[in-house]
């Protein structure tokens, strides 16, 4: 059965993005090593599953990526795997979804998910989007979460569990300390 | 000078204590790695600070435990019972227990002047606000967190009433077994 995997930058305090969604905490320190992690990640996904909020930010910048100069050589491969990707975008007010390969659904409904997980395809991956995390954690849909943990704490911010019904307990599968301060916690 | 060092236990998402200030999430049974790790960062410390809320109770549980002479881990227990123990408070007149003192006086002044006397290692283990109120002040030398493999939602955190974001600098970090991740940061 194919593998929901959500992957999360995140710091000491619990938040995923600050207030802005500007996200200048990740882009300060991101580096070759966790480019390389994210190269991996997105090998193992065909479809990304997103909230509008994480959608319109990649709608805004990934399509344009690969003709924009601009853009860095380590990203051109990424580019392309994410504007290749499905892309379901959960959202009850998105009207309509322009960039290639992409489509809405309504409601996160569990059985759906589930016949999702259970067709033919590689993994399916959430980035960010903290409200889709919390609703398949409580479904209990996630079977791998990469929380990448940065060494900063930001007071205020969007909580990546804030609305989870129950606490939940993973298990460590493994960590890795990255050169830039970043440890990333690997849990099933 | 002598190191401050911060020892606490928290949640994947950053809390360490449920809203009503219960650690029944922790994850008890530390494999024999960890217990050595703790041990090796408590030999060196010859002063433990408490915040009022938790003084009471941490300060009675060891000495309870420390009757149990059958106890493997015994040495720990002593050495919180016989370690000097110094109890913010602003209410407290007397202390009540053995090997405490109090210091009602501001917290930057009484730290800065333990932090000049001669001596080892002092630790700060709790509660949630006196702990914020020493990194607030920028009193912290040392953060050792231990990341508990629970996501708890919310509750008590070390990093309330921050006026603005901080970065921490990334020194070690250690997975064991048991499924705690140490990570030890300092200050930029």
């Amino acid at each position: 059965m194919r593998k929901i995997i959500a992957t999360e930058f995140y710091t000491l305090d619990g938040l995923m993005s600050d207030p802005k969604d500007e996200m200048e905490w990740v882009l300060n320190i991101f580096n070759e090593e966790i480019g390389r992690y994210e190269d991996d990640v997105y090998d193992r996904i065909d479809t990304l599953l997103l909230g509008r909020i994480t959608y319109k930010i990649f709608e805004g910048y990934w399509p344009q990526a690969l003709d924009n100069p601009s853009t860095p050589e380590g990203e051109i491969e990424l580019a392309k795997k994410i504007n290749n990707a499905d892309k379901i975008v959960f959202s009850k007010t998105l009207q309509d979804v322009a960039w290639k390969n992409s489509k809405i659904i309504r409601q996160i409904n569990p059985k759906e998910i589930m016949k999702i997980k259970k067709e033919k395809g590689k993994d399916l991956l959430i980035v960010g989007s903290a409200s889709i995390v919390q609703q398949l954690t409580n479904f209990g849909l996630i079977d791998e979460y990469h929380l990448l943990l940065h060494p900063v704490v930001l007071g205020t911010g969007k909580a990546l569990f804030k609305n989870i019904d129950n606490r939940k307990t993973l298990k460590l599968t493994g960590s890795k300390k990255f050169s830039n301060g970043v440890v990333g916690l690997f849990y099933e | 000078m002598r190191k401050l060092k911060l020892q606490t236990q928290v949640s994947i998402d950053g809390f360490m204590a449920t809203p009503e200030g219960k650690l029944d999430w922790l994850t008890w049974d530390w494999d024999d790695g960890l217990k050595k790790y703790v041990n090796e960062l408590t030999e060196p410390v010859d002063c433990i600070l408490l915040g009022r809320n938790i003084a009471g109770g941490f300060i009675d549980a060891w000495a309870s435990r420390v009757k149990n002479t059958e106890d493997p881990d015994i040495w720990f227990s002593r050495k919180m019972v016989e370690t000097q123990k110094i109890v913010f408070t602003k209410t407290l007149q007397n202390a009540e227990w053995e090997n405490t003192k109090l210091a009602n006086g501001d917290i930057v002044e009484e730290v800065n002047q333990l932090k000049k006397q001669t001596g080892q290692d002092i630790i700060a283990y709790g509660g949630a606000n006196f702990v914020s109120s020493l990194i607030t002040n920028g009193l912290i030398d040392e953060y050792n967190l231990f990341i508990n493999p629970t996501a708890i939602g919310k509750g008590m955190t070390i990093f309330s009433n921050l006026k603005e974001k901080f970065n921490l600098k990334l020194v070690q970090s250690k997975a064991f077994g048991c499924g705690i991740v140490m990570n030890k940061y300092v200050p930029l």
